[in-house]
């Protein structure tokens, strides 16, 4: 009977671990394969470990569907952009209207532009503000570079690298806040206080009772080109409010987007996970066929080995290995497979050696069947659920290990794993700090994801092992 | 075989293993070129502390640079690392294993000395506590539990804890750790963070042993809870498949107390496959508490690995990987003696 069979599936379903585990892994592949299709995983794990790249994203920050739940609404980091820009003349480049109805300040304002070019004179691009209350104001003002000498027009600027102005720390801003404060709104403030506590927060606030709160409203910032004759084109503006809250999934102490991290663990976890467990189970009932059906000295030599390895500490060895060879994520299976054959070995070698005695293999080896094909024939297909099971049971424990090691810092460093998620978390104190969003959800999803093994596990034993049938259906 | 021929071939068997594994270990780490930089280390700092030495009695700088020179010549021969590594593989086999490997780049024992073998002395009986607690209590509970259990084979608590055995296994026990740490130390405040001694310990005996017992609950817990649930399950399977032999039926009809037929016909037999369980455990928990202790930084051997790798201390897990195999080992023939005193066939 094949391992494929109707009936076995129909045992495989009545489970509710069978339909359970299997329904999980469907949605784990899919999730990987939404992975592997919209994201670029080889530039993503370049961004990853840069930590310029993540410059303006928040540091620490929750995730955004916690806001409903407090008080105090924190700010959520918000992108505004606009692209493909074409101005003749002078005027308004680009425009964004920032509703803000939040309960503190942002963290830093930054404007950004990216791949400018100009006819002939240089222009100046100006970025004001109008508030709800109808004081505008000069936040920031952007030199572009004049020509060069031999340079011919059009001249393009800001293309290899996006020029990035700080907006919440430039002398202008302050200057026009102090200004507005002073003359508009006659609180008593100093240039130096606005420089200290940052100028927007004086911005986005108003004076009241001494101190400064978010005024909220419908706030207009305005991108405008001075000085400029003919047509500018610029591919994109984009200004960012750096807030307290980011994204899905929050972000870590770099500003990372934690929902990228963790998707990109799908994958590799699933892959660790199943490239270990294929080939341990395939070397182990190989070394275990042989061992078990020609005896003799190879099954000596196979079995010493195999009870030597099954008999010292694996997680302090596999340790050593990966530390000593360096943290790739080659070096992490090979070092699995190397510890991880010997107890299937050691069972399949028990296998065969009753089906080596088995009428059926000794009426084939009379009529002059090779051993080769006694093997793959008889013996083989005897074994081969058995094998599948294992597959299935391994892979959740190669999955663990894998964390495991990332946690101790000997995770694969191109990579983004979620161990190694959790041990910078570990490492630069988010647990003792509280931040929940950066601790649980990779351990959850390790979890889920070994469980998804267990479970599919637990629905096959009853197809493998008719015995426990009885008691399954009980 | 009598008792202490069979406990001989036991201990020599595993001092057998200890030195393949010293041996695989001092291979590799020739063949990566990891002990050539343990050992020029260790020469760069007895060149150091000569240097520091003659430096009051030799005056002249050129001559004080070529004494210098002349003795990291003489340590560089006398370390072998002029030869190739594989001429010198004994030296390294006994230099780890004699934990004669100099000192840590940053670890310290409490006392300030960054010797390795005095930070290993430190270190080793926090380990060994911590380990041996968790696995008794584990044992103690899983037993306990899983004869409870057995009894009533089929039912929704027997499905419960194969479910949550299960479950047990998919959950990483440094995961688990830090939640724990989270829950109780951070928002409940019940328990500390981590470490042996609250700061200042407590002077008094008593409170001292209060106090490590306090910071001890949590890594003992999760240890225990991340195990017990295959404990369980696997005593549970035992002890219900010798329920269903025919000699405790006889028993039975005999008309024997349930409770005699419980201690002499059934755990009586089971005894030793559990035990065997346990030793097969004791691999798993000496991984387990590496982590948990580098999770509630329990000054154990575990949280030094957890150290020695962010500091790519290659000599100081060197000596944690040969400590851990001994401590395994030990651990291995301790069972060993106890499976003797269970297991009446072996001493025939």
């Amino acid at each position: 009977m094949s391992i494929l069979s109707r009936e076995n599936f129909r045992i495989f379903f009545s489970t509710w671990s069978g339909r359970a585990g299997l329904s999980l892994l469907i949605v784990l592949s899919a999730i990987s394969i939404y992975t592997l299709i919209y994201i670029p995983v080889p530039e993503v794990s370049i961004h990853w470990n840069d930590p310029q790249y993540w410059a303006d994203y928040p540091k620490n920050a929750p995730p955004v569907w916690v806001n409903p739940f407090l008080e105090r609404k924190l700010l959520e980091t918000q992108v505004f952009q606009e692209r493909n820009i074409e101005v003749v003349g002078r005027g308004r480049v680009a425009e964004f209207f920032v509703n803000y109805q939040y309960d503190a300040f942002p963290t830093h304002i930054t404007l950004i532009v990216s791949d400018l070019s100009y006819p002939s004179r240089a222009p100046v691009l100006t970025l004001s503000v109008v508030r709800p209350d109808g004081y505008s104001l000069e936040a920031a003002k952007i030199p572009v570079p004049p020509p060069r000498p031999d340079e011919q027009s059009p001249y393009v600027r800001f293309s290899l690298k996006p020029e990035r102005v700080l907006v919440s720390s430039s002398d202008e801003l302050v200057r026009e806040v102090y200004k507005i404060y002073l003359d508009r709104l006659g609180a008593q403030v100093t240039p130096t206080k606005i420089m200290q506590e940052g100028p927007q927060k004086y911005l986005f606030g108003v004076p009241q009772d001494g101190k400064i709160v978010p005024l909220k409203g419908v706030y207009r910032f305005t991108l405008t080109a001075t000085q400029n004759e003919g047509r500018l084109s610029i591919e994109s503006v984009q200004i960012i409010l750096g807030g307290e809250m980011y994204g899905f999934m929050g972000t870590d102490v770099i500003g990372r987007d934690l929902a990228l991290g963790l998707l990109l663990g799908f994958p590799i976890s699933l892959f660790v996970g199943v490239i270990s467990s294929v080939i341990v189970t395939g070397l182990g009932a190989a070394l275990g066929l042989i061992s078990g059906y020609f005896g003799g000295r190879v099954d000596n030599i196979i079995q010493r080995f195999a009870d030597f390895i099954n008999n010292i500490p694996v997680l302090p060895l596999l340790i050593f290995l990966v530390f000593s060879f360096g943290t790739k994520l080659w070096i992490i299976i090979v070092a699995f497979v190397a510890f991880g054959w010997p107890g299937l070995t050691i069972v399949t070698r028990s296998i065969v050696l009753q089906l080596r005695e088995s009428q059926y293999v000794e009426s084939a080896r009379a009529i002059g069947a090779s051993n080769l094909r006694i093997l793959a024939r008889h013996i083989f297909p005897n074994i081969a659920p058995f094998i599948l099971a294992q597959v299935i049971f391994l892979t959740p424990s190669f999955i663990l290990l894998e964390a495991a090691l990332s946690f101790l810092g000997l995770g694969d460093p191109s990579l983004p794993t979620w161990g190694q998620i959790l041990e910078l978390g570990f490492r630069s104190a988010a647990v003792y700090l509280g931040y929940w969003w950066w601790i649980i959800p990779p351990g959850v999803l390790i979890i889920i994801t070994a469980l998804t093994f267990v479970m599919i596990s637990l629905g096959l034993e009853p197809v493998i092992n008719p015995r426990v049938r009885a008691v399954g259906r009980r | 075989m009598g008792i202490y021929t069979r406990l001989i071939v036991k201990a020599a068997s595993l001092v057998l293993v200890l030195i393949a594994v010293l041996f695989f270990m001092v291979v590799i780490l020739g063949a990566t070129g990891v002990s050539d930089r343990i050992l020029s280390s260790l020469v760069s700092e007895e060149v150091r502390l000569y240097r520091q030495s003659v430096a009051p009695q030799i005056k002249d700088p050129a001559a004080l640079e070529e004494a210098v020179t002349k003795f990291r010549e003489e340590r560089i021969k006398s370390y072998g690392l002029d030869r190739p590594w594989h001429e010198r593989l004994p030296d390294m086999f006994l230099r780890v294993l004699m934990l004669d490997l100099g000192r840590a780049r940053l670890a310290q024992t409490f006392a300030g000395s960054n010797k390795i073998s005095d930070i290993m002395l430190e270190r080793l009986p926090n380990t060994v506590i911590l380990v041996t607690t968790a696995i008794a209590i584990n044992f103690l509970i899983g037993i306990f539990l899983g004869v409870r259990v057995a009894a009533k084979p089929g039912t929704r608590l027997d499905r419960i804890t194969s479910f949550l055995s299960a479950v047990s296994y998919a959950v990483p026990t440094w995961w688990l750790g830090i939640i724990f740490i989270l829950v109780f130390a951070f928002y409940l405040r019940l328990f500390p963070y981590g470490g042996l001694y609250s700061a200042p310990a407590p002077q008094d005996p008593l409170l001292r042993v209060l106090d490590i017992l306090w910071h001890a609950a949590l890594p003992v817990t999760v240890l225990v809870l991340v195990n017990v649930g295959l404990t369980i399950y696997v005593t549970r399977t035992i002890v219900l498949n010798i329920a269903q032999e025919d000699f405790v039926n006889v028993a039975r009809m005999k008309g024997l107390p349930e409770g005699l037929i419980n201690r002499r016909y059934i755990m009586r037999v089971a005894a030793p496959p559990i035990l065997t369980n346990v030793i097969l455990g004791l691999a798993g928990s000496i991984g387990g508490a590496i982590l948990t202790e580098a999770v509630f930084s329990w000054p154990g051997m575990g949280s030094l690995f957890f150290e020695a790798i962010v500091q790519s201390d290659e000599a100081l897990v060197l000596s944690l990987v040969y400590m851990f195999t001994i401590v395994y080992v030990a651990g291995r023939f301790v069972l060993e003696v106890l499976y003797v005193v269970v297991d009446p066939r072996v001493r025939v």
